[in-house]
């Protein structure tokens, strides 16, 4: 399988403060990507190395085979990019942007562009400026996708976007990566849209990767077991391997773990827990991304 | 690419372009209808005599126009970019950066440029119609450095609003404003005429230089770099 | 990327030149007192210099043999400048030197001239009022034209802004008569109505020749001052006095000073020693006996007492105290490898003055050297992109040193 972006080592740092360390992942020609983490865990810190725009402290990236921090406007025209919070000229509108961008792009297609628009209730004449957050979205989406890229990369799309919005951008994106083969590289913070739509995914803690592996095989291995106990309140737990995230309540406690039930509770005995009952527990993506990365 | 980039800084600044050509040409047309208005109730000779040997400016209240507009067309071309890093739309463009960069500066200093045409213009019809020729060349070569402050704020304004970090942001607008300040040197109250007689191609050369210090924070911005 | 390195290298010079022009501005703004310049007159009482040095803490008032005096002493010993006050205490002697002392001689023969090296660089607008000296009115008229000595003469009439072609016609073979080579270079002239008559202006041509050239009843007079080959006028000074006795003076590029005498234009050298009108400034005081000159530079000033037969009678002079000789010159020196500032006293015009300091500031110079080495260092740069960073500081102190801050220097 082609590979399309490849981190290999990344290591920034803001000033003294680590963002993280040797970040490796590989991005499969063809496939859909998250990089999920919680607010300030380096989504966007990568996504700025990816387009160049910063500098790793030590590793690099490759975009579409080019080491992303000098692109050349070939590859940059097959790379779609959309900027957190779907930013775009405010002070054009919905032709005047179209009839700026086509110069640029030699696989320019309007149609598309113009058929997401038609479904807004915005005039041609409405200036950026003036529409709702929903609405620039879809400006900042049809451009993309009138500009034909190969491998498009969205910071945070959901950011101000009603469930309405974030469903009709998905499903934007879904119909325009099955058909034509294309790449896209996705960071959110809201993780229960994505369930159906993400081939790989990638999940960020603070300074370490959590997670990195296709969304099925995650959605397959990682479990949450419940109990009950009559341990004191102070908790008897350490995070291992095994035993990868819990919550302590008083008479009953909550592990996330890649194990097998027999294995948890092997570990829950080591550690002088004393559970009973322990059970394997469904959960939505959400669930499951809020047992990677805890609450807090 | 040109006309694209061309298109873009037009639809952002054209009210800017509009308001500063209008204050432009009112401080100009008041020039002529100042000294129209001072030939018709001072005679000539006694006006010619305060222009040649007391340094009367007629034309001084243009002094500091160009380099307000220079000022003001930067920030108000470089806000909206730098706000909400729109800027990394653009530098995202396919395109080679530096182009980018070059074009939109140059289109803004051809903009300004038009402006201060138009205002020299009426400078010289308003010199040439009331005082011989040497008053003409007198008045170019003092009021030469008046409008390279309007290109250099422009510039450096540009540069230091792309600029990232903040002490080096800092470190250009002082730098540039000494700079400007610079080009209003001059002996006397109004600056004295011609003070720049022998070192109006320094000026030029300088603030012309001053052209490249986006390429600088530009970079800045693209890689990142505080 | 050569236009991002050429940036690099436009700001870092940016900095440089305006940190030494600023930098060195603001600090002497705060530790600058100017220095007290004396002045020197011959005093006709006393026979030698009377001395007057003034400053915020006080004025100075001596002799060169004694000092000590008060303001009263002085009064007295400079009756040609206080006549007016000793008049109405009766405290003006009858004569001196033999000479009967009338308060309307004495002010009939009091004049001044000053010669500053930016009078002589100022190059006014080439365009001058030519006086009509016999209209038989008292008061003098300001001409309706402007005349201009370029490629032939040319008056303009100022209200309708065209040349007056018979009048120009006129003048041109008048001056090409007399051997006027065009085109002319500068005109001196006093262009101003207060004065008691009009004695035209004095013209240099193209061959550094000068000309005095009066309209007389709209006629051109025009005389060549026949000055010597060895002579090439830099600066004239004019003053219509009722005395009569001379024109102006006249300064040669050589710095020779000289008097151009009325109505013969013979020209007389002052004994002067030492002026350079390219630094000095020369300020002479003339009196009913006598010509005092003083010259002041940067740290001296000296004064030529001259008879009125431009004979020298005695000279003087006393070292001056300059920003350097103090305590505030020498830290500058040590803070500042070198000072640049884009306008002098000494010149009208913007140019590029730079001072370089003593050794003195190689010890700053070599410190901002290792606190760029340690800058560097610590960004962990390689020796390739600090070498140069580090030697702007060694070369340009703390100038560079902002450069080395403020710019990254590897990427």
């Amino acid at each position: 399988m082609e590979t399309v972006v490849e981190a290999i080592d990344l290591t920034h740092y803001y000033g003294k403060k680590l963002v993280y360390e040797n970040l490796n992942f590989k991005i499969k020609k063809g496939s859909i990507f998250g990089l999920l983490g919680k607010n300030g865990t380096g989504k966007t810190t990568t996504i700025n190395i990816l387009n160049g725009y910063l500098r790793p402290k030590s590793g690099r990236c490759l975009m579409l085979g080019e080491d992303s921090y000098n692109l050349s406007p070939d590859t940059k025209s097959r790379v779609g990019f959309l900027i957190e919070g779907h930013i775009q000229y405010q002070f054009m509108n919905v032709v005047q942007i179209e009839k700026f961008y086509r110069r640029f792009y030699p696989r320019w297609k309007r149609a598309p562009y113009f058929e997401l628009m038609s479904k807004m209730a915005i005039s041609e004449s409405q200036q950026i400026s003036k529409m709702s957050c929903g609405q620039r979205s879809q400006v900042a989406l049809g451009l993309i996708l009138a500009q034909d890229p190969d491998l498009l990369i969205l910071d945070d799309y959901s950011m101000g976007l009603d469930a309405g919005y974030r469903r009709l951008f998905l499903d934007y994106l879904d119909e325009y990566a099955r058909s034509e083969g294309k790449t896209i590289f996705v960071t959110s913070h809201i993780i229960q849209d994505l369930e159906d739509f993400l081939d790989d995914c990638v999940i960020m803690g603070y300074n370490e990767v959590l997670v990195d592996m296709p969304l099925k095989e995650f959605r397959e291995t990682f479990k949450r077991y419940d109990f009950e106990h009559d341990a004191s309140p102070e908790t008897p737990l350490k995070k291992s391997d095994v035993l990868l995230n819990y919550e302590w309540l008083k008479t009953r406690g909550v592990v996330y773990s890649f194990a097998e039930r027999a294995a948890v509770e092997k570990a829950l005995a080591e550690s002088g827990a004393k559970p009973r009952n322990v059970r394997e527990v469904p959960m939505s993506l959400e669930d499951a991304f809020i047992g990677v990365t805890g609450k807090y | 690419m040109l006309f694209a980039l061309w298109y873009k800084e037009w639809l952002k600044t054209k009210w800017t372009l509009v308001a500063i050509g209008a204050i432009n040409l009112l401080v100009a047309a008041g020039v002529y209808l100042d000294l129209a208005n001072t030939m018709k109730t001072v005679e000539a000779n006694v006006v010619l005599m305060n222009v040649v040997f007391k340094e009367y400016l007629y034309y001084v209240d243009i002094k500091y126009i160009p380099a307000l507009s220079g000022l003001i067309y930067a920030v108000m071309q470089f806000t909206p970019e730098l706000s909400q890093s729109r800027l990394k739309l653009t530098l995202h463009l396919p395109a080679p950066e530096q182009k980018i960069l070059a074009t939109t500066q140059l289109i803004g200093a051809l903009e300004l440029a038009a402006i201060f045409a138009i205002d020299y213009l009426i400078l010289a019809a308003t010199t040439l119609a009331f005082f011989p020729v040497e008053v003409f060349d007198s008045m170019t070569v003092t009021v030469a450095p008046w409008f390279f402050a309007g290109f250099a704020a422009y510039f450096v304004t540009a540069a230091a609003f792309v600029e990232i970090s903040w002490t080096r942001r800092v470190v250009i607008a002082l730098t540039g404003y000494a700079l400007v300040d610079a080009l209003f040197l001059g002996v006397s109250f109004n600056a004295g005429n011609d003070a720049f007689a022998h070192a109006w191609w320094a000026a030029a050369l300088v603030v012309s230089a001053t052209f490249l210090l986006l390429f600088v924070s530009g970079f800045h911005y693209k890689r990142g770099i505080v | 990327m050569i236009l991002r390195r050429l940036g690099k290298t436009v700001l870092a010079a940016l900095v440089v030149l305006f940190a030494a022009a600023a930098l060195p501005d603001i600090y002497w703004e705060l530790f600058y007192t100017p220095p007290k310049e004396p002045r020197a007159f011959y005093s006709p009482t006393v026979n030698d210099f009377a001395i007057i040095k003034g400053g915020v803490d006080g004025t100075l008032y001596y002799t060169p043999d004694e000092d000590g005096f008060d303001g009263d002493w002085f009064e007295e010993a400079v009756p040609f400048l206080t006549y007016r006050q000793l008049v109405s205490e009766g405290k003006l002697p009858d004569t001196l030197h033999g000479v009967a002392m009338d308060p309307k001689a004495i002010r009939d023969n009091n004049f001044t001239f000053a010669v500053k090296p930016r009078y002589v660089r100022k190059e006014l607008i080439p365009l001058f009022p030519l006086f009509e000296s016999q209209s038989g009115r008292v008061r003098l008229d300001m001409p309706e034209d402007y005349c201009r000595i370029a490629d032939r003469v040319e008056f303009v009439h100022a209200a309708r802004n065209e040349v007056i072609e018979e009048k120009s016609v006129k003048f041109t073979e008048a001056l090409a008569e007399a051997g006027f080579a065009f085109p002319g270079k500068r005109t001196f002239g006093n262009f101003n109505t207060r004065k008691p008559f009009d004695a035209g202006v004095f013209a240099v041509d193209a061959d550094d020749k000068v000309f005095h050239i009066i309209q007389a009843k709209g006629e051109p007079i025009v005389a060549d001052l026949k000055i010597p080959d060895d002579l090439t006028p830099v600066y004239i000074a004019t003053r219509e006095m009722e005395l009569r006795e001379f024109y102006g003076i006249l300064v040669g590029e050589d710095s020779r000073v000289f008097m151009i005498s009325y109505d013969d234009y013979k020209l007389i050298e002052l004994p002067l020693e030492g002026f350079n009108w390219r630094t000095d400034e020369l300020s002479m005081r003339g009196d009913i006996l006598f010509r005092t000159v003083n010259i002041i530079k940067k740290d001296e000033v000296s004064a030529f007492a001259i008879d009125r037969d431009y004979e020298l009678i005695d000279a003087y002079s006393e070292p001056m105290e300059t920003k350097y000789d103090r305590a505030s010159g020498t830290v500058a020196e040590a803070l500042f490898p070198f000072q640049i500032r884009f306008l002098t006293a000494n010149d009208p015009y913007v140019g590029f003055h730079a001072r370089l300091s003593g050794p003195i500031a190689l010890i700053l110079m070599t410190l901002s050297a290792v606190v760029a080495f340690f800058v560097y260092r610590k960004r962990g740069a390689p020796m390739k992109y600090a070498a140069p960073g580090i030697a702007l500081a060694f070369l340009t102190g703390v100038f560079g040193l902002i450069v080395v801050a403020a710019i990254p220097d590897f990427e």
